[in-house]
């Protein structure tokens, strides 16, 4: 099945997790590793071995080193001890409340300084590179590439050009993406592997002829030869990868039909909120919701149901912490969303299933919602957008739901203005309230004052009117006394009443049939003004009461509140499924008509990931060629990288997410022929096999510690679906880095092993 | 006045190994040398007998087994000297993709050396090999002779105070070999230190200070050439304005054999490096075990023409 939206199964990655959290986990897992290495090769000068172990730096840092070995080592010792209940009992609550932050920083630090006795050499010996000699050994790579015209494999890519159309999906909203997927895996396979055989025998083949005899004696350091190799080929490949993107682009909107461009050449750039479920009653109470499992696309989309008799109605929540200023300036706000249908019942498969949508800001308050409705401005547009900055509410009702395809509402792009208000701005809204509401106030006072003579004096002549009547009229009279408001005083009973209108016509107090009307329309006004004074009132209560909110989010440097879409299912026993990345606001304009310039700007973006697996594959070989030979440093690579691909997968392996524990408990179960599901007897062997399963899955951890994470170096589906790639805080930068930090510990390695290396010795 | 000592080596012993660490060849065994700055030192003996391995360890392309080479002072391992080196391998192993240009650019820029003098450089070695005409042809194109002439160029990149030349004559013509000579000469005149290792012994003789010849990874002489080849047994005797006659024959043989000598033969000398050579090679392989220690290893004191004989120096090994 294919989707027509971007299914971002991970949380994008952003600089921030790179910065913060991603950069303590590298150190503790390269840390882990240099130590590994340092204690081996202290182990090995122990035992004299016969191969020159180049790790140690010159004997100016000797001492240096020594002291980081004895800290880390004492270190890893101490969280080892701390880690020990762990492994023996599994699962156990810590003895003290300090243990995980003790371990965890253990760890951190010993990583560190690990680190740091493991890179000493080559820190030391980064002083010596020169820009020249490294830029005149990948200017040698480049050039031999060329001139022994390794770059003819790259016609190939024009042999799937020309034969693509025939994989190329032809209904309109595929095209696109099928045709970028197709020419995507070409290049991707093409240039991986032509980059992988190229880098990987560069190295063994230099020595193999003995061409490097005569660089290495010359005053280059051997790291440079590496540097230069994997300079040189990404130079390289950055060429082709230009070269083939640009023929890659043509062809991919060649190919593509007016239909399909307008359906799918984009590049949307979306913002993305957090998704949460709540019900919410007919009385407005929420309550957080558990969303069904339709047991469809396992754990990637959640489920909520229509209206159910006697059940709150369900809700799909998506909070956006923070929407781009710029978006408030527009007229329109588009919401694009992706939703799932689940059908329970068959029959109404061609009625559709409708869904509204309940855009709210922090200030939207549930009970506006009904004034909000009420107001005739919503109808128009102006009015629509002055409602919705006023507010901070917007509707969407009945919105027809099409499986498998993105749809959009826009809204009035001035509710941001009420969500992002500024406190300053907010002062001024009270300040216009309070004098909305002086002035309701002066209104209905005076109004009051015109009212009521003239209610006086009808009542006064129902009254006299009613003297000469039998008192048992007098309940109508009461009741029309007491609707006119005429007074308690008046109501205390005919006995009195002579004395009240001693002498008075009836018939002259009579108000005229004119001066009724007009009294009439008095009293209308009169009670509108007054519902309006008495909204005008809760609005300056509101915005008062913002205001405070404000000023203490502010005091204590806290956002405000995010803004929210809700989503309803209004169709009866129907499901619809949604996932994070289903509802996004589209931070680009839609209508903008820039379009085919974004899609191909985002069309080299998505290159840019390639270029990185790229960097990947030349490091990775080339790295790896400084010790072995060229055929091994290739499959090496590869299998690093095919490794990488099914990271996530080997990493549920070894998690022990599997049923049964891990590889030693799960043997025992076998032997003992015990059922999978229940919890082995205590035993001290029980006890050993799962004590070591928890060693072989940090060992496990370690090893998957070795594998690059592909996916994050993959952008295709975002060019694909029209998606627009981030440059800075996402996508583009974060993956940079990451790609950095994988192949920062496999240089020094090549550092270390190229140095190792006997160049002219029997290899 | 004593000269600088660029290359020493101490007990220097290689031993190929196999990967799994096995032994397979001492392809040196236990090297004691000196070779000081200004001279022109040959190391000489048959296939297979180390010469190249020990150039490799001199030059960090191989590590030793056991022992040390120090080459300017520094431990061959270290790049920082490889600025003063001139390298020409055995087989002239440059970049085939290059041309001569192209390749002394390269190397040029491998000594950090800037464009212009790259530039400068560049055309000057080439004149001076002789490549010229063949500047701008890849080097794939070029005859063994034309390799070894730009291999040559590029050892002489950075005008190195040691020149390591491994085998400069083979490939070359009977002129070039002539050229080459010359230029060790003129190396040796400007104080350069050179060492060299060649089967053309004539060669050797003509331009070597001092050799040393190796067989089977051990030293078996060390010397200058002149004192080496003196045949200390011999008496020469070269006179001129008389003829040979019977008199004079029977009248010298008296004089002789008055003080114990006797004639061998009257003529011309014909002792030459390569009978030398011959009946080291011969020896060594007619006494196994033997080999060449110099009196004291290391002392760092300039060669003095040796009192001993050369055989004298040729010991049972402890
Ligand atoms: N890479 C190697 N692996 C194993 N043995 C080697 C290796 N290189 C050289 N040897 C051995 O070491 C010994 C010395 O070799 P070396 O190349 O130093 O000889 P050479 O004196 O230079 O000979 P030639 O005059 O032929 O150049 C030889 O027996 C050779 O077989
Ligand atoms: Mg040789």
């Amino acid at each position: 099945m294919m989707f027509a939206a971007l299914v971002l199964e991970r949380d994008p990655l952003t600089l921030e997790r790179i910065l913060t959290s991603g950069l303590w986990t590298w150190l503790q897992i390269v840390g882990a590793l240099a130590a590994l290495v340092v204690w081996g090769g202290g182990a090995v000068k122990l035992l004299a071995w016969r191969r020159r172990l180049p790790i140690f730096p010159s004997d100016r840092l000797m001492p240096l080193f020594w002291v980081l070995c004895l800290l880390f080592t004492v270190l890893y010792v101490g969280v080892g001890v701390l880690f020990l209940p762990e492994v023996l009992h599994p699962g156990q609550e810590p003895f003290a409340p300090w243990v995980p932050d003790a371990i965890t920083w253990g760890l951190r630090a010993a990583g560190g300084l690990a680190l740091l006795a493991f890179a000493l050499n080559f820190l030391e010996n980064l002083l010596q590179l020169r820009l020249r000699r490294i830029g005149a050994l990948a200017r040698l790579s480049f050039k031999e590439a060329i001139r022994r015209r390794v770059l003819y494999v790259f016609c190939g890519l024009l042999l799937i050009f020309l034969f693509a159309n025939w994989f190329v999906r032809s209904k309109p909203e595929d095209q696109v993406r099928s045709s970028v997927q197709i020419v995507s895996f070409a290049m991707t396979i093409l240039l991986l592997v032509s980059a992988g055989l190229v880098s990987a025998f560069s190295i063994p083949n230099d020595i193999k002829q003995q061409t490097i005899h005569t660089v290495v004696t010359k005053p280059v350091e051997r790291f440079e030869i590496v540097l230069g190799r994997f300079f040189g080929y990404t130079l390289l490949m950055t060429l082709v990868l230009v070269i083939l993107t640009t023929l890659s682009l043509g062809f991919v909107l060649r190919s593509t039909n007016p239909d399909a461009a307008s359906e799918s050449i984009k590049a949307r750039d979306p913002v993305y909120g957090a998704l949460s479920f709540e019900t919410m009653n007919e009385v407005g109470e929420k309550n957080t919701l558990n969303p069904e499992n339709v047991g469809r696309e396992w754990d990637y989309r959640s489920y909520i149901s229509g209206p159910t008799r006697g059940k709150p109605a369900q809700y799909a929540v998506w909070t956006f912490t923070d929407m781009p200023g710029k978006l408030a300036e527009r007229k329109d706000l588009r919401c694009e969303f992706n939703l799932d249908i689940y059908r329970t019942t068959k029959g109404e498969e061609n009625k559709g299933v409708t869904c509204t949508f309940l855009f709210e800001t922090w200030r939207f308050r549930p009970r506006n919602a009904q004034v909000y409705n009420s107001d005739p401005r919503k109808n128009t547009p102006e009015g629509a957008n002055a409602l919705a900055e006023e507010y901070g509410y917007y509707e969407v009702g009945g919105k027809q739901i099409t499986d498998y395809k993105t749809l959009f509402v826009d809204i009035p792009a001035s509710i941001l203005k009420n969500q992002r208000i500024s406190r300053g701005d907010l002062q001024q809204v009270v300040a216009k309230h309070e004098v909305t509401v002086q002035e309701l106030r002066k209104r209905a006072a005076d109004l009051i004052q015109t009212i009521e003579p003239l209610r006086s004096r009808q009542a006064k002549a129902v009254l006299a009117s009613a003297g000469g009547v039998s008192l048992g009229t007098s309940l109508l009279r009461r009741q029309q006394a007491t609707l006119l408001g005429a007074g308690t005083g008046l109501m205390g009973g005919t006995a009195s009443l002579e004395a009240v209108l001693p002498g008075i016509d009836p018939a002259q107090l009579r108000l005229t049939p004119e001066e009724e009307q007009g009294l009439l329309a008095l009293e209308g006004q009169l009670s509108r003004s007054q519902t309006e004074l008495y909204q005008a009132e809760e609005m300056l209560r509101q915005a008062r009461e913002d205001e405070s909110t404000l000023a203490e989010l502010e005091k204590k440097g806290q956002a405000r509140p995010p803004f929210r879409v809700r989503v309803r299912c209004d169709t009866r026993t129907q499901f619809v499924g949604m996932a994070k990345y289903d509802l996004y606001f589209r931070a680009d304009d839609p209508q903008g008509g820039r379009d085919m310039a974004a899609f191909a700007w985002n069309f080299y973006k998505g290159s840019f990931g390639l270029w990185l697996r790229l960097c990947l594959m030349i490091g990775l070989s080339v790295f790896l060629s400084t010790e072995l030979g060229g055929v091994i440093s290739w499959l090496c690579a590869a299998v690093l990288y095919i490794g990488g691909i099914f990271r996530d997968f080997i990493e549920s392996l070894a998690r022990g997410g599997n049923v049964g524990g891990g590889p030693l408990e799960s043997f025992f179960r076998l032997v003992k022929r015990e059922n999978m599901n229940i919890p082995l007897e205590e035993t001290t062997a029980t006890k050993v096999a799962t004590g070591s399963d928890v060693v072989f899955r940090w060992v496990v951890g370690r090893v998957m510690n070795l594998l690059p994470d592909i996916d994050r170096f993959d952008f295709t589906d975002y060019v694909a679906n029209g998606f627009n790639i981030a440059v800075v805080t996402q996508d583009m930068l974060p993956a940079f880095l990451l790609l950095v930090g994988y192949l920062l510990p496999w240089a020094i390695l090549a550092y270390y092993l190229m140095k190792a290396r006997e160049i002219a010795g029997p290899n | 006045m004593a000269r600088e000592v660029v290359v020493e080596t101490r007990n220097l012993t290689k031993t190929y190994r196999d990967f799994w660490g096995r032994q397979k060849k001492v392809a040196l065994r236990a090297l004691n040398l000196e070779i000081y700055q200004g001279e022109v030192f040959g190391l000489l003996g048959p296939n297979g007998s180390g010469k190249t391995t020990s150039i490799k360890l001199l030059l960090g392309l191989l590590f030793p087994t056991e022992g040390e080479a120090m080459v300017f002072g520094q431990p061959a391992a270290d790049v920082k000297k490889n600025e003063r080196i001139g390298y020409l391998p055995e087989e002239s192993y440059l970049y085939r993709f290059l041309n001569a240009e192209e390749t002394l650019d390269f190397y040029g820029r491998l000594f950090n050396m800037t464009p212009e003098v790259r530039e400068k450089r560049a055309q000057e070695l080439i004149e001076m090999v002789g490549l010229k005409r063949d500047r701008k042809r890849i080097l794939k194109e070029y005859s063994k002779g034309m390799r070894q002439r730009i291999g040559l160029a590029q050892a002489l990149i950075n005008d190195p105070d040691l020149v390591i030349l491994d085998e400069p004559t083979s490939g070359l013509d009977p002129l070039g070999a002539r050229w080459m000579k010359n230029l060790i000469l003129s190396l040796k005149k400007r104080q350069k230190t050179v060492l060299m290792c060649s089967h053309r012994l004539e060669d050797v003789q003509d331009v070597c200070d001092r050799i040393a010849i190796l067989n089977e990874g051990e030293l078996q002489a060390l010397g200058e050439v002149s004192t080496l080849l003196q045949d200390i047994n011999r008496l020469e005797l070269r006179a001129s304005g008389v003829q040979i006659n019977e008199t004079l024959r029977r009248e010298l043989e008296e004089v002789l054999r008055r003080h114990g000598g006797e004639v061998d033969s009257i003529g011309h000398p014909t002792t030459t490096l390569e009978d030398y050579f011959l009946k080291i090679v011969e020896e060594s392989k007619a006494r196994p075990g033997r080999r060449y220690l110099p009196e004291i290893p290391g002392a760092g004191a300039p060669p003095t023409p040796p009192a001993n004989l050369p055989q004298d120096a040729i010991r049972e090994k402890q």
